[in-house]
């Protein structure tokens, strides 16, 4: 072997291990997710080509309207007010208070607990006969309420649950983001006589504008795969009013083993994750790479 | 080479040879040579590329504690009798139970003896998996079985495994409730309650006592069919799904009717309510309807009050439900040796000693006749054992066909939907009959 092509193949053997990975577990995966998705396959024995009927009957079903609306319905809610507190509690955290660490730390908490474990708790919590929740309603007079088996409250103490366990991470990011816009800028605005809520307006947020958008595009893809909380707390149910999309491939798959439409579900998924996310790059770049 | 031989330089002016030096290196490759050779042995082996022992069984088991502690002192009398034979135990958590054994499929690493549920086997053995082990055992071997057990583990002609272990279906109460209520539990199958009764039961013990709930239900399609049949009503009719019947609706209208006016709990039919059965436990529900796998749970939680078994109401006939557990063989090299373990586990002396210990029905008729000596609530499960002759070998047709078993969440679903009020009984049955079909037609 030359020197030469031994130097450039070097590069190459350092990448072999992540790439052997990244094939073997991610690429193959979604590759033979797609190829599938146009087959009816009894999981045991030769799959059968149907063409786009997997997908023709995905889009029709009820269940699947009803799934990718209480996805929309969670991504909308908790994207948007998970961002707003992450930035709020970064904002407050980024002064000069006491006890600052362990605020942050307090935030941060529930990121580094596992969904499943939160998921437990606020199931207990929210328990109808046995909740804490219900107990302190009680002792001020009102009546106890089946939260999680009611169709129109089990969304929104899943959506809540979730915007807790989550602002922690974007409020990490947000903090990142503000140590790194230079104090000279804050000091010229001052000068200028702006004042507080124009210093945040117009300095401190277009210079957040990449934080933002990063934050927002990992927010809005980890909402539309959510699944953890809603298998553990709720099962998609009272009847389908938690069903999301990520469950309803679970149970596809799993549950009733119509794989062929479970692929054609995720496909379907992975689709609609790269519209909205085209659609945020699309948006809130532009005004990124306007911002100072 | 400057630094090279720095590096030695140094090292020998440590006090180390360079023959030493030298040792070490030869080590170092042995070792890492040996841990390469260990990692391409574990992977040719977890791919199944050497060709297996063919006595050795693998088994993949669910169940409790109690179960399994039975099920391994049987594995080690087999392994006795039969030298040469060995049998590896996978016990895995119930509700991944299905996951896992797909995954193995999946995989191309089916275990070769599993423990399935009845309403399973059917929905394998529509995917070719299951093996005819009716060459393997003769007529005689299984007519001492209970017909409707032994329905579930047959299509057609094929035979794909043995009724291991039979589950029923009681009421339980709380005695303490009932005494201050004054209500007297039915004492026989004959003189139990109509629905009426029952119900107006139930609303006494919340009236008289100011328990929460006068009854409640497990959570389930399993015990939810109980009343379909005591109404007389059916899921199939000539192989055609007929869950809409007046029959059933009636039944549902019923059921739907006791959750929504509160003698029964209302939320304990979502996945996220409190179960009726801990509500049962804590209590704060007079009665449950639920199976013979509580016994063991409630003998060792309830401390508060005492509690007993009763019969299960009727309405215009007496019914139950009896679900239970096969041992069914997969198409594996080790078929016939997996066949051989599941004869042994279902004779009458391995059966009576495994439901003795865990509390669960036997499949055999001669044992279902005899006083089994169980080693707790001997009483109760006679009471189980009388009641269970009310199932009719019809009713385990229809809940083991291969589109039952996926429809079974549907199911759970539909019914939940009408106890809580978003749909009608009707518009609940009759998407049942469409998701049966459907189901049919893939």
């Amino acid at each position: 072997m030359s020197a030469r092509l031994k130097t450039r193949s070097v590069p190459y053997l350092f990448l072999l291990p992540s790439l052997v990975l990244l094939v073997v577990f991610a690429f193959y995966p979604v590759l033979f997710t797609l190829y599938m998705s146009f087959h009816h396959w009894k999981i045991i024995g030769a799959p059968q080509f149907i063409g786009l009927q997997n997908f023709l009957e995905v889009i029709a079903s009820q269940e699947f309207q009803v799934a990718l609306r209480n996805t929309l319905v969670y991504s909308l809610v908790t994207v948007p007010v998970g961002v707003v507190l992450a930035l709020s509690s970064a904002l407050l955290l980024n002064q000069r208070l006491r006890a600052r660490a362990f605020f942050r730390g307090v935030i941060f908490f529930p990121v580094l607990v596992p969904t499943v474990v939160i998921a437990l708790i606020w199931a207990w919590m929210f328990s109808e006969n046995y909740g804490v929740v219900n107990r302190l309603l009680e002792e001020l007079g009102r009546q106890p309420r089946s939260w999680l088996a009611n169709p129109t409250t089990a969304l929104i103490v899943i959506m809540v649950m979730s915007i807790w366990k989550g602002f922690g991470y974007g409020m990490v990011i947000y903090l990142a983001g503000l140590q790194t816009i230079p104090a000279t800028v804050f000091e010229a605005a001052v000068i200028d006589g702006a004042s507080a809520w124009q210093r945040f307006w117009r300095v401190t947020l277009p210079l957040l504008n990449p934080t933002t958008l990063f934050v927002t595009v990992i927010s809005f893809i980890g909402s539309f795969q959510v699944f953890d909380q809603v298998y553990v707390m709720t099962e998609g149910g009272p009847g389908y009013s938690t069903t999301v999309l990520v469950h309803y491939i679970y149970e596809l798959a799993y549950v009733r083993f119509r794989m062929g439409k479970a692929c054609a579900a995720a496909c379907i998924l992975f689709l609609i994750i790269l519209f909205f996310t085209w659609l945020q790059l699309r948006f809130i770049r532009p005004q990124t790479e306007e911002s100072p | 080479m400057a630094f090279d031989d720095e590096l030695r330089t140094t090292k020998v002016q440590r006090g180390t040879t360079p023959g030493l030096l030298q040792m070490k290196s030869i080590l170092r490759r042995s070792v890492f040579a040996a841990a390469c050779l260990g990692v391409v042995a574990a992977l040719i082996s977890c791919s199944g590329l050497l060709p297996g022992d063919p006595y050795h069984v693998r088994f993949i088991w669910f169940g409790s504690e109690e179960e399994t502690n039975a099920i391994r002192q049987l594995l080690a009398k087999f392994e006795r009798e039969h030298p040469g034979y060995r049998v590896t135990l996978q016990p895995v958590e119930w509700t991944k139970y299905n996951e896992k054994v797909m995954t193995m499929l999946l995989g191309g690493r089916a275990p070769d003896l599993a423990r399935m549920s009845v309403q399973w086997c059917s929905r394998y053995n529509s995917l070719d998996a299951l093996c005819d082990i009716g060459a393997w055992i003769s007529p005689e071997e299984l007519s001492d079985f209970v017909p409707s057990r032994l329905t579930s583990c047959r299509q057609g002609e094929k035979l794909f495994g043995l009724p291991q272990s039979s589950v029923g279906l009681m009421v339980f109460y709380n005695k303490r409730l009932f005494a201050s209520a004054e209500i007297q539990a039915p004492t026989s199958p004959q003189t139990t309650w109509s629905w009426d009764e029952f119900s107006r039961a139930a609303r006494r013990l919340q009236e008289k006592t100011g328990v929460r709930y006068g009854w409640g239900m497990y959570r389930g399609w399993f015990p939810f069919l109980t009343f379909i049949y005591q109404n007389g009503g059916h899921l199939l009719r000539d192989g055609e799904p007929d869950f809409a019947c007046a029959a059933n609706v009636e039944a549902l209208r019923w059921v739907v009717e006791q959750y929504r006016s509160g003698i029964a709990p209302q939320s304990s039919w979502s996945r996220s309510g409190d179960a009726a059965e801990t509500l049962f436990l804590r209590g704060d529900c007079g009665m449950v309807v639920t199976g013979n796998w509580r016994l063991i749970t409630y003998s060792r939680q309830i401390r508060d009050f005492e509690w007993d078994v009763t019969f299960l109401p009727r309405q215009r006939r007496r019914a139950t439900n009896i679900g239970g557990e096969n041992l069914v063989v997969f198409n594996t090299p080790r078929a016939k040796e997996a066949t051989l373990l599941a004869r042994f586990l279902t004779r009458s002396e391995q059966m009576e000693f495994f439901c003795t210990q865990t509390l669960f029905l036997p499949t055999r008729q001669s044992l279902l006749e005899r006083n089994l000596g169980y080693r707790m609530a001997g009483d109760m499960l006679s009471k189980f054992a009388l009641q269970a002759r009310d199932f009719e070998p019809q009713w385990a047709n229809e809940q083991s066909t291969a589109q039952f078993a996926r429809i079974e969440s549907v199911f759970l679903k539909e019914i939940e939907l009408a106890v809580l009020g978003l749909q009608t009984p009707e518009q609940s049955l009759e998407r049942l009959n469409q998701e049966y079909r459907s189901v049919r037609i893939e």
